[in-house]
């Protein structure tokens, strides 16, 4: 945790980070084999602290190779996960999914806030036509490419059916990953056409994949069980929740701005009184928290002066909880499944990137954005992460007929992305040169003369 | 009560923890007996608000916020307000709070040599005995620091007093630790003498502060938060694991921390202010697991209790006379020095708790209110007696602190995270003088 380069990290500090990461792994291991079956709390708190220094260990050791911190954390879950070093037990990684709640709420918060009001009406009109024609060929192209490629898991639907699952498949493919964004962008703190552009689409895009999903599920139930008719109850559903957590989450803004006017202090329990409070209610209520504390951002942000504040607030917090939900995140990856499905999951991706990078090329030639945003527009669609999960638990749940085939293949799809995408975004904020200075280091803090205090 | 309300209600309370800290009033009392009266109020034995699986539920919080409190304990171990505690007083703090451990302990012990300890084996009995010591041994820096601020006190004696109970959290941690590891885990597969288990927790907690050191080696941002909170997770839960006492793992953490650092005055401003915000919510859970129906069936332990309280008093008055007789400074104080030593809180609090969850039943049970009597007896004798002592000194004054002057960032310093301008902020916004 020596710090990026500008605070100096030498070879000799990667080395005593990797001996540490050394010493940390032995006292996992040592603690594994010495009490051995022991899956109580103390193996969840033991797991928890080491995925968050392995994580934040290995993202400074990806660092010299360019990679984003968030592969680092991926990395340390995946290795240290049940599947390779088995450091940290299922159990253990399935106990810690409180944090991915505080962890989405954050993330939501975060993107909200992120969006101003002045850079959308900039870039209106950009994004209309970007995701217009994402969603629109994303679902249709990507759709048509796995009803040709018919993995075997669809091998015995009729047509119809085939046509359904494409359908849910296609929307499957739009979905993106704010929390990788978001990752990236806090660490590289950039700011700049490309990373304003990324984080207004990537977000808009979440509320695109909410009512795409509800239409495709509504559109592909008569398709696939010819028995049952379309019905429209979904939409009144999803009209409810939408209009719902627009409004709470604008109230919930309110009273966030007014309490960081009023006192503004001890912001993190605050955090995480939200985080955890707020949508143990949200979830009683059958509202979206992403999208709630989304709009709750987005109204401390555009109607009160306490923005800034309250991101850096969320940065503080955020920092070392996304390290622990990205290295859930990676423990969590099936690596076993990847390897079943490799060839199916390879060729849904590349098709999925290379529709992807061509639509974002059109939509920036037909809105005549900025050359950084041309040229560089679609990196941060690559990722998809934890909605693009939900998503495929939806429709195994909904779809039994061939919805678990569809989860295991959306899994391994989904591992492959997360893994790329962060990297192709961080290497394209890097090259549009928006990427800004580090946060200052410890050393710089004991350095600083002291306050003077009169 | 749910467990989400439950959680609400500790972050309100640490809300309120951490709102007192950046205050210069001595708000509520030195020992935080009365969130201790709320948990016990709320608990599954009163009101039955918070039911016992719901306390469960919560362990792993729990563990966590003793051995955070514990590690800042280790962090700040040796100083008071950002200076060194000179060395006799240090050695002499030890030794009090080992004196009066050593006699509660002793006593408990002599006393189950007359009367019959029903239900407890032999091993329970020297559990309950070394344990009884090692939650009464404490004199809580809390209470001669709530005086001081709310008597704007200034002084030797003061001084002496609170450098003392600085040092002395180090007896019952140590001993805590020492007395987990002669009980380790069931479940370990390793055989080992009690002895050797001690030095494996000490290790753990030497190489987890050194490595913490090694990793804030030119630290940024979020990941000095990272560090500090993900080595004292991988401790508390790797002490848990293997039956160790967590709070002596990460009061040695944080010793191994302070003195391998660099960053250590930093890092000491860094996490000094979330004490409190730390302290109530534990005390409040603390308070709801106190179970008083082991005591109630088995009158015995309630007889084990008074004698501990009793020879604690009789252990603090010798410390006072040790005091007395080898620091001129504490010579003014007069015979009845050890009656202001009897202050005790969050460490003994600790302790007992730590002990209550590592050893449910009656022992462990019976510990814990060993350490809330404690406290409360503390709260009724010492801390008036300590102002009346400190007034008749001449060391206190009726007259309340200066308002303090607005706070002046240089403007030359660079921008740093929040976290420590933060913590530089609060620790300079202290009365001059004043003991923190």
């Amino acid at each position: 945790m020596s710090g990026s380069a500008p605070h100096g990290k030498t070879w000799v500090g990667r080395g005593i980070d990797m001996l540490s990461l050394l010493i940390l792994s032995c006292i996992m291991w040592g603690a594994g084999t010495l009490v051995p079956g022991h899956e109580g709390e103390a193996a969840v708190l033991g797991a928890l602290g080491f995925l968050l220094l392995a994580g934040t260990l290995l993202s400074e050791l990806v660092e010299v190779l360019g990679m984003p911190h968030l592969t680092g954390y991926l990395f340390a879950g995946i290795l240290a996960g049940p599947h390779v070093l088995h450091l940290v037990d299922h159990a253990s990684v399935k106990r810690l999914e409180p944090v991915n709640t505080l962890a989405i709420a954050l993330i939501a918060l975060a993107g909200g806030a992120e969006l101003r009001i002045a850079t959308l009406k900039q870039e209106l009109r950009s994004l209309v036509v970007a995701l217009a024609l994402q969603t629109i060929l994303g679902v249709v192209l990507i759709g048509g490419v796995f009803a040709l490629a018919r993995p075997a898991f669809v091998a015995n639907l009729p047509f119809t059916g085939l046509v359904g699952a494409s359908m849910l498949w296609g929307v499957l493919a739009i979905a993106r990953s704010p929390s990788a964004l978001l990752g990236v962008l806090s660490q590289t703190r950039a700011n700049g056409p490309l990373a304003r552009f990324s984080l207004a689409q990537v977000m808009a895009s979440d509320i695109v994949v909410v009512v795409m999903l509800a239409a495709a599920i509504t559109l592909a139930r008569p398709l696939l069980d010819p028995g049952t008719t379309l019905s429209t109850s979904a939409f009144r559903a999803l009209g409810h929740e939408i209009l719902g957590s627009v409004s709470l989450g604008t109230t919930l803004g309110l009273v966030l701005a007014a309490y960081l006017k009023v006192s503004g202090g001890q912001l993190l329990v605050v955090l995480f009184a939200l985080g955890f409070g707020a949508t143990e209610v949200l979830h009683y209520l059958n509202y979206e928290p992403l999208l709630t504390f989304m709009v709750a951002g987005f109204v401390v942000q555009n109607f009160s002066k306490q923005g800034e504040r309250f991101i850096h607030a969320i940065e503080q917090t955020g920092g070392v909880v996304y390290v622990v939900f990205f290295a859930c995140a990676g423990a969590h990856l099936n690596v076993p499944l990847l390897k079943d499905f490799w060839s199916t999951a390879l060729l849904l991706t590349v098709a999925r990137a290379v529709v992807t990078i061509g639509t974002a090329r059109l939509s920036s030639l037909i809105a005549k954005d900025q050359p950084a945003v041309t040229k560089y527009g679609w990196s941060p669609l690559i990722s998809q992460a934890g909605i693009a999960l939900g998503i495929a638990s939806i429709v195994a749940a909904k779809f039994p007929s061939f919805g678990s085939g569809f989860r295991d293949v959306a899994i391994a799809c989904v591992a492959l992305n997360e893994m790329v995408g962060p990297v192709l975004f961080k290497l394209a904020i890097d090259r549009a040169k928006e990427t800004k200075a580090p946060t200052p280091s410890l050393s710089d803090v004991e350095d600083a003369p002291p306050a003077a205090s009169v | 009560m749910s467990a989400i309300s439950l959680l609400m209600g500790l972050l309100l309370l640490s809300y309120v923890g951490s709102l007192i800290i950046g205050g210069q009033k001595a708000r509520g009392l030195p020992s935080g007996i009365e969130f201790l009266a709320l948990g016990f109020a709320v608990g599954p034995h009163a009101l039955g608000l918070v039911e016992r699986s719901m306390i469960a539920e919560f362990e792993p919080l729990v563990q966590v916020a003793l051995g955070w409190l514990a590690f800042v304990v280790g962090l700040d171990f040796g100083r008071v307000n950002g200076r060194r505690v000179r060395a006799k007083p240090m050695v002499l703090g030890v030794f009090c709070a080992v004196l009066t451990g050593g006699t509660v302990a002793l006593t408990v012990y002599r006393f189950f040599c007359y009367v019959s300890p029903f239900g407890i084996d032999p091993t329970g009995v020297l559990l309950l005995a070394c344990g009884a010591g090692a939650v009464s041994a404490e004199t809580t820096r809390f209470g001669v620091q709530w005086v001081a601020v709310r008597w704007n006190v200034k002084g030797p004696v003061a001084t002496l007093l609170v450098e003392i109970a600085s040092a002395d959290d180090f007896a019952p941690l140590v001993a805590a630790g020492a007395i987990f590891a002669f009980a380790p885990s069931t479940h370990v597969t390793l055989v080992m003498p009690g002895a050797g288990w001690f030095l494996l927790s000490l290790s753990l907690g030497g190489l987890l502060g050194t490595v913490t050191a090694l990793l804030l080696r030119g630290a940024e941002g979020y990941t000095v938060w990272g560090a500090l909170i993900g080595t004292l997770l991988l401790g508390v839960g790797t002490a848990t694991r293997f039956g160790f006492c967590t709070i002596f793992v990460t009061f040695t953490m944080g010793i191994a921390l302070a003195s391998a650092s660099p960053h250590r005055r930093a890092l000491r401003r860094m996490v000094t202010p979330t004490e409190r915000a730390v302290l109530y919510p534990m005390l409040l859970l603390a308070g709801a697991h106190i179970d008083a129906r082991p005591l109630l069936e088995n009158r015995m332990l309630i007889a084990v209790v008074a004698l501990a309280l009793l020879a604690r008093v009789v252990g603090k008055l010798l410390s006072g006379f040790v005091l007395r007789a080898t620091l001129p400074a504490a010579r003014p104080a007069g015979p009845l020095f050890g009656i202001v030593l009897l202050s005790s809180g969050p460490v003994s609090v600790s302790c007992g708790f730590a002990f209550a969850l590592r050893f449910p039943g009656r022992v462990g049970d019976t510990l814990l209110v060993c350490a809330a009597a404690s406290a409360v007896l503390g709260e009724l004798v010492s801390t008036f007696a300590l102002k009346n002592l400190l007034t008749q000194l001449g060391e206190a004054t009726t007259v309340p602190p200066p308002p303090l002057a607005p706070i002046k960032t240089a403007p030359s310093v660079p921008p740093p995270p929040p976290s420590f301008e933060a913590a530089r902020t609060r620790s300079t916004s202290a009365p001059p003088g004043a003991i923190r």
